[in-house]
């Protein structure tokens, strides 16, 4: 694969991987990136922490690893937050790719979540984490698995969507969640077939998400397999939300990637 | 066999000749035996280092020998845990799991601090048991380790979550040799073993090394000298970090309540979680291996334990706990697939380990089969298939480590080993080619419903 | 009236421009063509002084044309209030449009009570329903109806979102990926797919196909061409093998021309006996035992 080009990511029209145009006062953009066994997205988010934080994915492709043109483009921080992973997994990459710690927030909802939440009343809970996030003043928000709230907390997708995402949504111009779709299966609804209580909240919840999103980015690996120098595919469609207030539109595209050794590189499919 | 199984005496936890040999030649078959082209180089490389042929291993064994004596008082470790080596591949802190081949098969050399593992295991057998139980042996012959040194509260502490209090008394002990070697050793107290094994094994090994060689040398086994002499070196290196142990032993003692707590897993998620890190902060400065055996087992939990509603907030919490105490603690737990093939438990119950392998033992016509081609080495004989879902660390930095049906397991009453799948051929009498043709097919067919699964 | 259901590009834009008379107009998606521009097709063609009340479930951005926005709610009560504040107590001659973005929020047991509150002489609701996405249904609704199917017999027009794909797409391949939520790429594009249904006064319904553009608003009715699946058999056995699998025409017409059993003379609960005529032909021997049919 070392012959072949490597590819720069860009997922709006005007060549970038966050459009600037998507931090516009007043509107909220959703990106939904889905993942599945195999495909982690760390890449996938610390190349969004790059682009929103310098205008440019630095570590990706290897394409310019010094640190000496870098200039934090950005005005106010970003925020991380994960309820599958605790703060060190971010910080530790993110200091790796060297990115400017003052530039960033992370907010850690897996340590001690369950000890802490399990059995209080769930509005209550979704209050504080809402406020716990609104403190940051952040402008884009990155909620990892926000999903696993529905069983933590009991609540429908619907709640979940209605009284957690959407309130984000408006204290943030891009919200980018990343969620699993490992198990995720919807044959027919129309069919009649039984389908399982947690599965129709997870069909409801990447519904909502799909709907709601401005581009989808799909990681998955190879049909095929495990490949030695293929990790997978990302995939980058156009989602189920209205973009005519945006004045760029998403480009879509099928990347083929490898993720080896905390670096990844892009191919054209 | 019986010389060379002594070899395995004295290599420690390390592969005697007898089953180096036996190994390389099935690979070589299985490499023409595979169907779908699907060779082994890309995984290979864990392997391929023992695979050397046996002319390299009694020089090999010389080099052993040498180092060994020079390092002889393990005080000399004193310093680290003699359980903790760095990972050869992200140089983090990394603990045994009690089993060389899943140690190597991990990437780590075992399981890095803060990760967790998850054995899942098809049908009704028991084969993770094995590898849970090891796993927690591992941890108490550690704990042992440095009892003459200064350390005398012992260096590592087991948490088991389960309802079987009497887990402690099944773990296995570590393996002695066979039942000759014991009687052997006791026989030349006095004589120096390393000597003898040696000369018997320079003697003995050289006609199967040539025999194996020319398959070696096909396929450039040769190569691995310095793979090879890598690994040596290591393992002289932390001579207490992994052991093997013998199933059908038991460890003695018994581990005690200082070296062994449970955690009954009948109690709401809360008083679980909340006893899980009170323990873990009593024994602050020891490294904490926490076992979960038969996860969902409907004998041991309640059936509301399968809710999402009550599973994730465990698993989230006990996530939680590794991850908070990541630099002295590691998981592992085993379950069965089965019961759960159908609906979110299971990939639910996936997103929160950092990795995962899926055992999928044989059905029995293909064990028949097994036994068949490998008539004359009875001991080659694989018990299934070992599916890698996750590795520790490198699936969480995005790599993509699925490998369905790249690896096979087999359980001896020494070790449990790991080696890479290959389609057995036969080569025996015509009579038998009728079968064999007919269950390669029954075979592939049951090889690609693993590729499907 | 009765001009306009021999023109279905007319009624479409009749519809678009609420100057059909539909009180409850149901939008249908899915993953591979969202129904945005559905609505915003709508807003494009209303009179300007059409007031909009816009509930917004999966959006917070108000949307350009909209006068009014209300953010989507658990509580359907809460939301009814809220959309009736800003209609007409009245009935006035004056159009309003409520537009929903999403009607899959709202509870199936609550849904049909809802839109009969919302929907008035005045008042034109068009509510989106995403088809695919399944919906919690409690035992003791069992034999209630889907909402789906509740929205779609309440509904008076029911435009139906599809992607338009080129013949060279394997349509079952689309669908199994969408089942899997991994979209391939160019669904959701500016040009899809509308299927119309529009129910007449007496309930019956017209349906039509149009090909759209959301980008300069165009429409065409498609016609289905039945031949394409003649010739396409033909086409798809040609060439296959040296055999002829062909039907020449006088085969089909033969073909045609088979009587099929009477589905009568499969009933069996009427019993029936073997009639056994003698015909000049028949070769009967007397003397053989085996011979006798009774």
């Amino acid at each position: 694969m070392s012959n072949v080009q490597r590819q720069d990511l860009t997922i709006f029209n005007d060549q970038s991987v966050l459009s600037k145009s998507l931090f516009t006062e007043g509107l909220s953009h959703l990106l939904f990136v889905t993942h599945r066994l195999g495909t982690s997205p760390s890449w996938l988010i610390n190349t969004i922490t790059e682009s929103y934080i310098y205008g440019i994915p630095f570590s990706l492709n290897e394409s310019n690893t010094s640190a000496v043109n870098r200039k934090a483009v950005c005005t106010k921080p970003l925020v991380i937050a994960s309820f599958i992973h605790e703060s060190a997994y971010f910080t530790s990459s993110l200091n790796k790719l060297k990115i400017d710690s003052t530039q960033y927030r992370i907010l850690d909802f897996l340590t001690d979540f369950a000890l802490k939440y399990t059995g209080n009343p769930k509005e209550k809970v979704l209050t504080e984490l809402i406020n716990c996030l609104s403190k940051q003043s952040g402008r884009i928000l990155i909620l990892e698995q926000p999903e696993l709230l529905i069983p933590l907390l009991n609540i429908t997708s619907d709640e979940l969507h209605l009284n957690f995402i959407n309130p984000l949504m408006k204290m943030f111009s891009v919200v980018v969640l990343v969620s699993s779709v490992e198990g995720y299966e919807n044959t027919n609804a129309d069919s009649g077939e039984y389908q399982k209580k947690d599965m129709i909240d997870m069909i409801r919840y990447t519904h909502s998400c799909f709907h709601k999103s401005i581009v989808l980015l799909a990681l998955k690996p190879l049909d095929t397999g495990r490949a030695n120098d293929i990790t997978g595919t990302l995939r980058i469609t156009r989602g189920g939300a209205s973009p005519s207030r945006l004045p760029v539109h998403v480009v879509e595209n099928e990347y083929l990637f490898h993720s080896q050794r905390e670096s990844t590189k892009l191919f054209y499919r | 066999m019986s010389f060379r199984k002594r070899g395995d005496v004295l290599g420690g936890p390390q592969r005697g000749l007898g089953v180096n040999r036996g190994i390389s030649s099935p690979d070589a078959r299985a490499m023409r035996g595979l169907p779908q082209g699907r060779g082994l180089p890309p995984n290979g490389e864990m392997h391929l280092g023992e695979r050397a042929h046996p002319i390299k291993h009694v020089s090999a064994g010389m080099r052993r020998l040498a180092v060994n004596e020079s390092v002889v008082p393990p005080s000399s470790l004193d310093q680290s845990h003699p359980g903790i080596r760095p990972s050869p591949v992200s140089s983090q802190p990394t603990t045994s799991t009690g089993c060389h081949d899943l140690d190597k098969l991990l990437g780590h050399m075992g399981l890095p601090l803060g990760e967790s593992l998850l054995i899942e295991e098809q049908g009704t057998t028991e084969f993770s048991s094995v590898l849970a139980k090891s796993f927690a042996s591992q941890g108490i012959v550690h704990n042992r380790t440095e009892k003459s040194s200064a350390l005398t509260n012992g260096n590592t502490h087991l948490i088991v979550v389960t309802l079987n209090q009497l887990f402690g008394q099944e773990l296995p002990g570590v393996y002695k040799g066979s039942r000759k070697d014991i009687k052997k050793s006791k026989i030349s107290e006095t004589e120096s073993k390393v000597t003898v094994q040696n000369m018997l094994e320079s003697t003995h090994s050289e006609p199967s090394a040539r025999q194996d060689l020319k398959i070696a040398w096909r396929y450039g086994l040769n190569d691995d000298k310095k793979n090879t002499k890598h690994k040596e070196s290591e393992n002289d290196a932390y001579p207490d970090y992994c052991h093997s142990f013998d199933i059908t032993s038991r460890l003695m003692p018994a581990p005690n309540s200082a070296e062994i707590s449970y955690i009954s897993s009948i109690q709401p998620v809360r008083s679980i979680l909340s006893q899980l890190e009170s323990t873990i902060n009593k024994f602050d400065r020891k490294l904490i291996r926490i076992v979960i055996p038969n996860f969902l087992h409907p004998a041991m939990y309640p059936p509301k334990s399968t809710q999402l509603t009550e599973l994730i907030p465990l698993l989230h919490g006990i996530r939680s706990v590794v991850k908070k105490y990541k630099e002295r603690t590691v998981l592992l737990c085993t379950m069965s697939s089965d019961l759960f093939s159908s609906g979110l438990v299971l990939p639910s119950i996936e997103i929160f380990f950092d990795s995962i392998i899926n055992l999928e033992p044989f059905q029995q016509e293909m064990l028949e089969f097994l036994e068949r081609a490998y008539k004359s080495q009875p001991n080659k004989v694989q018990h299934g298939l070992l599916h890698v879902l996750k590795l520790p660390i490198l699936s969480e930095r995005g790599e993509m480590h699925v490998m369905k049906s790249e690896w096979a397991f087999k359980n001896g009453k020494k070790k449990f080993e790991i080696e890479p799948w290959g389609i057995p051929v036969e080569d025996t009498d015509p009579d038998d080619s009728k079968h064999s043709s007919h269950n390669l097919d029954s075979q592939g067919a049951l090889n690609s419903s693993g590729l499907d699964f | 009236m009765a001009s306009t259901s021999h023109n279905p590009k007319i009624l479409l834009r009749r519809v678009f421009s609420l100057n059909e008379s539909a009180p409850f107009i149901l939008c249908i998606d899915d993953l591979s063509q969202a129904g945005w521009h559905i609505i915003e097709e709508f807003a494009q063609n209303v009179s300007q002084s059409t007031p909009i009340v816009y509930v917004g479930y999966e959006t917070v951005n108000k949307p350009a044309f909209a006068t009014h926005f209300i953010e989507g709610t658990t509580s359907v009560e809460r939301l009814t209030i809220g959309i009736q504040s800003y209609l007409p107590s009245q009935p006035t001659t004056k159009r309003h449009l409520v537009v929903i973005d999403s009607l899959n929020y709202i509870p199936n047991d609550q849904i049909s009570q809802f839109i009969s509150n919302i929907v008035s002489p005045s008042v034109t609701l068009l509510g989106i329903y995403h088809r695919s996405e399944s919906e919690h249904r409690p035992a003791s609704l069992e034999n209630y109806p889907s909402s789906l199917s509740l929205l779609h017999f309440m509904a008076s027009t029911v435009l139906e979102c599809a992607p338009l794909f080129n013949k060279s797409v394997d349509l079952e391949e689309v669908e199994s990926e969408i089942q899997r939520f991994s979209i391939p790429r160019g669904l959701n594009a500016t040009v899809s797919k509308i299927i119309m249904t529009n129910r007449r006064k007496s309930g019956r319904s017209l349906v039509y196909a149009f090909r759209y553009n959301s980008q300069d608003h165009s429409y065409d009715q498609l016609v289905e061409t039945e031949e394409d699946q003649g010739v396409d058999d033909s086409q798809v056995l040609e060439g296959l093998t040296t055999f002829n699998l062909k039907t020449s025409n006088k085969q089909k017409l033969a073909r045609e021309q088979v009587e099929l059993p009477f589905l009568e003379a499969q009933s069996f609960n009427t019993g029936g006996a073997i009639v056994y005529e003698f015909e000049k032909d028949d070769d009967y021997d007397e003397e053989d035992p085996y011979e006798d049919p009774f």
